[in-house]
């Protein structure tokens, strides 16, 4: 009987498309590209059983 | 991921000065343990002039690592949410102090590290981490104490509080300072 060919596993990072650290580019943080968004304010409401320590 | 614990003790180490390069005007630092994954944590609460606070949280014996704030430790099970509670507390702590003070956090890419080299880095934009905070913030406030800000292309998230006058104003002032005092990210020493 023919032996399957042993497959390996890829690492997490290869399976999620992780970029070498060779080529990461840093991002020049310019105040457009560091501007957050404002969370809706309807989404507070939506939070249900929070917890009381930071209430 | 169930965020309604109490977490555990966490411990005020000391208020020291800044000692790097991204001149902080002070930073408080905590310390506690988790008795799951059994490893102790060290929480920088690093204090800004324009009144706001960078939170960052690290394992005790990566605290020499350039990358201790990328490495992921698979611990199982895992305790996440008593560490993000537990890390939390730092806020309390600071407000205490410093009653109008804001918070901020970037969550940082993972390094895959294989064979002992870190060869693979997870993209900056919503990482893993930044979902992982993001659901936690929302287990943990209501929207009275902070107003949420998320940047999703570099996984941070700031959390300005109410009690100051101008929320949108104070936010647009923390990111001006943030973005004088580091110019590029990933910073170079994450490279």
């Amino acid at each position: 009987m023919e032996k399957k060919p042993e497959m390996k596993r890829p690492t997490k990072g290869e399976r999620l498309n992780w970029t070498p650290l060779s080529k990461v580019t840093p991002i020049t943080l310019t105040p457009t590209v560091l501007q957050s968004e404002k969370i809706d304010p309807e989404k507070y409401k939506e939070r249900k059983n929070l917890n009381p320590l930071f209430l | 991921l169930k965020f309604n614990s109490q977490g555990y003790d966490l411990k005020f180490i000391q208020k020291d000065r800044c000692r790097q390069s991204d001149e902080h005007l002070f930073v408080y630092i905590f310390k506690f343990n988790s008795p799951v994954t059994k490893l102790n944590y060290i929480v920088r609460a690093e204090y800004y002039d324009e009144d706001y606070c960078a939170v960052k949280f690290y394992i005790q014996q990566q605290s020499k690592s350039e990358k201790k704030y990328n490495i992921l430790i698979n611990n199982t099970p895992s305790d996440i949410a008593n560490i993000l509670i537990t890390t939390s507390k730092c806020m309390l702590y600071v407000l205490k102090l410093h009653p109008l003070c804001s918070f901020g956090f970037i969550a940082s890419p993972t390094y895959e590290i294989k064979f002992g080299k870190r060869v693979l880095v997870e993209n900056v934009n919503n990482n893993q981490r930044f979902k992982v905070y993001k659901h936690a913030i929302s287990r943990l406030f209501d929207g009275r104490k902070f107003t949420e800000y998320y940047n999703t292309f570099i996984s941070s998230i700031l959390l300005v509080n109410n009690k100051n006058e101008g929320l949108d104003e104070k936010r647009r002032l923390i990111e001006a300072d943030f973005s004088r005092r580091w110019r590029v990210y990933p910073l170079p020493d994450m490279l």
